[in-house]
């Protein structure tokens, strides 16, 4: 067993980029609370020792009240030496944790980070004295431009264990202001413009606007761009330099049988087509690199810009009232916009959430409504030879869905979701260098987990094809593809994909040659019928068995009712424009008169607690 | 002098908690995140009717949902 070091302090504080300049492992860096739930750790070599070096999740006190912070406090008491990681701007608040990991009689070591952030807000720190008054090693750094890193590294052999007697909580933050008012200076200063941004994104006059113009000008950098580089990818890489290869292939194989149809898959009209094909070169390759992969970057790259900077926690302010007629509240709008990148990284921000009955409510509408980034692509990429408004229909479906289901969840579910308690970071400029680590991170990640999953699917697809059992499930479920969905049977094979993946699953409705409302029907239950392998695992781990199994039906059940809801009444009864106009209003009335089940019951049991009686929240 | 809970402060008013009426886990959170009997807090504003509201104490910003901005009072002067 090597020795410990685990680095623990407030979210937020930079314990991730200390974590990554230290051993040179690539984390995920965040400007909002919350972001390792699960601790990562790697190795840290000081003169002839190795050590390992652990990043905790973010915790504000070691008495937890969330997971992560369960995780924290239980590696700091099996720490060797622990580094303390505070926040310059903001001491008084770290103190606390501070206090406690002295009372635990642990060797340690302080790092006061973003120093040069504290100096700029004019707050001026006496590193010497704060030595002095705790009894252990303080080190200054700033730690996304590597400053102090050296010094921090020759000072952690210096660890000792610090005084501090057990507090009660009061008396420590008596000792916390004691030491502050000791060490600190601030310096006054005007308003940056910054900051009087940072009070307009939560007022509502000027935050809701600023949220509606944030989200959709995401929208519209993520597509727009996204659009372009997937068409110039097909023009200027795919057509001439890609297909000519696997042309040559083709050819060396015969242009039929057995390896030809798993790896090129079936010539359309005598010729490959990349998306249509069905092999693993020609759809399975163009899928990933020439549909997914250009939306994916745009996505990340807008989301990496929104996190960094500290905008999220602000939307989960203005958005928590409407959250709450759902019974979620405001932090859940996180792990909903992180799911309309990859659902895999969503349902793990969903354990942030207080209670078992708010991470299954989210979990839940997560993995129904929103769809990820890959599958998003897809479908924009073939909604367009229908008509862009089928895309409204398809956005209005699941946005209807997601607030019925909502409220139907709230009602049902037993208890209430406690209202909001978060800190709101302040507004920072991204660093360049950490944003692109970042992409460059979760591109690697989509491509691990994606490309294995989209090879499979297609080899399991051309297997099933050749061995017959695709006939024999699609005549087994015939009556609900085609009688509910209004299908054609072999749609029961992209069905069967879709457990795998969505976005090679979407590609297998082209060849079926579907209208629009059997596109529109296919996509919606593709959304929603179930998640993907990799989410499913997920989701698995964190809802248990039951619970997922409870998850399950409630998707099946929806996304059933959806298809066949649409089946019946797109391009039939209504048009694709009015019907989505209907699905949205109709989810707006819904929301205001019927919400709230769960602000009731929180009501309630705040009358019972002050009548004097016990109660959990 | 005067009690009042967070929702019932005005916005830019400045006071200081005197009591927190929630379970220890409500109280624990709060204490931690710096919000305890005793701090001075500034109410930065809130959102909407029974939306939530946000707080400064200390250097820190604090966002409590209504149900909970009910239950935290504070001593204000006037």
């Amino acid at each position: 067993m090597l020795p410990k070091i685990v680095l623990v302090g407030n979210p937020n504080v930079g314990k991730s980029v200390l974590f990554s300049q230290l051993t040179g492992t690539r984390v995920v860096i965040s400007n909002y609370p919350g972001t390792t739930v699960e601790f990562t750790s790697g190795r840290l070599k000081i003169g002839r020792e190795v050590f390992e070096l652990v990043d905790a999740p973010g915790t504000y006190s070691l008495e937890p009240t969330c997971r992560a912070e369960e995780v924290a406090a239980s590696l700091v008491n099996t720490a060797d030496i622990v580094v303390n990681v505070v926040d310059a701007t903001n001491l008084e608040r770290n103190l606390y944790l501070t206090s406690q990991l002295l009372e635990k009689k642990v060797p340690m070591v302080v790092v006061l980070n973003m120093i040069d952030e504290a100096a700029q807000k004019g707050i001026e720190i006496s590193t010497s004295r704060l030595k002095k008054l705790l009894g252990v090693p303080v080190v200054s750094t700033v730690a996304l431009s590597g400053e102090g890193l050296k010094k921090l590294v020759v000072t952690l052999p210096h660890a000792v264990v610090g005084g501090n007697e057990i507090l009660s909580p009061d008396e420590r933050w008596a000792w916390v202001g004691n030491v502050v008012g000791k060490v600190q200076q601030i310096i006054h200063r005007h308003q940056t413009w910054l900051e009087a941004l940072e009070l307009a994104s939560l007022k509502p006059l000027t935050g809701i606007p600023l949220a509606a113009a944030v989200l959709f000008l995401s929208f519209k950098i993520i597509i727009g761009l996204g659009e372009m580089l997937h068409e110039g990818l097909e023009e200027y890489v795919f057509e001439p330099f890609y297909l000519p290869i696997v042309d040559f292939l083709s050819l060396r194989l015969g242009q039929e049988g057995f390896w030809h149809d798993l790896l090129i898959g079936t010539l359309v009209q005598g010729e490959i087509h990349l998306e249509e094909s069905m092999g693993v070169l020609t759809t399975g390759v163009f899928v990933v690199f020439g549909i997914v992969l250009p939306f994916l970057v745009m996505f990340y790259l807008v989301l990496g810009f929104l996190e960094d900077c500290g905008y999220l926690p602000r939307l989960a302010v203005i958005t928590d009232r409407m959250m709450h007629r759902l019974g979620l509240h405001g932090f859940a709008v996180i792990p909903m916009i992180l799911g309309f990148g990859c659902n895999v990284p969503a349902v793990m921000a969903a354990r942030n959430l207080e209670s078992r009955r708010e991470r299954f409510l989210a979990c839940t509408l997560l993995s129904i409504t929103v769809p990820c980034a890959a599958q998003m692509s897809m479908v924009f990429g073939l909604v367009g030879r229908y008509g862009g408004v089928y895309l409204a229909v398809i956005f209005a479906t699941l946005f209807f869905i997601w607030i019925t289901l909502g409220l139907l969840l709230d009602r049902i579910l037993p208890g209430y979701t406690p209202s909001l308690i978060m800190e709101i970071p302040p507004y920072r400029w991204p660093h360049l260098k950490s944003q692109g680590q970042k992409l460059v991170m979760r591109l690697s990640h989509f491509l691990a987990e994606a490309v294995p999953f989209i090879f499979g699917g297609i080899l399991l697809i051309n297997l099933l094809y050749i061995l017959g059992t695709t006939d024999f499930l699609a005549v087994f479920f015939a009556p609900v593809i085609k009688g509910l969905l209004g299908l054609p049977r072999e749609a029961v094979s992209t069905l069967l994909v879709g457990f795998l993946r969505k976005d090679v699953a979407v590609a297998m409705l082209i060849p079926l040659d579907l209208s629009a409302r059997q596109f529109v029907v296919g996509a919606i239950v593709l959304v929603t019928y179930f998640p993907c392998a990799a989410t499913f695992v997920i989701l698995t781990k964190e809802l248990g068995l039951k619970g997922m199994a409870a998850a399950a039906a409630i998707m099946v059940l929806t996304s059933l009712s959806a298809g066949t809801f649409l089946n019946l009444f797109l391009d039939t009864v209504f048009s694709p424009g009015s019907l989505a106009i209907l699905l949205i209003g109709l989810a707006i009335v819904f929301v205001t008169l019927g919400g709230g089940t769960s602000d009731r019951r929180e009501n309630a049991a705040e009358i019972k607690l002050l009548a004097g009686k016990k109660s959990d929240f | 002098m005067r009690i009042v809970s967070l929702v019932e402060m005005k916005t830019g008013q400045a006071g200081i908690v005197k009591t927190i009426n929630g379970g220890p886990g409500m109280v624990a959170r709060l204490q931690a995140l710096g919000l305890h009997p005793g701090k001075k807090v500034t109410k930065l504003n809130s959102i909407f009717p029974k939306g939530p509201v946000v707080v400064e104490a200390g250097r820190s910003r604090i966002a409590l949902g209504y149900g909970r901005a009910c239950r935290v009072f504070v001593e204000i002067n006037q």
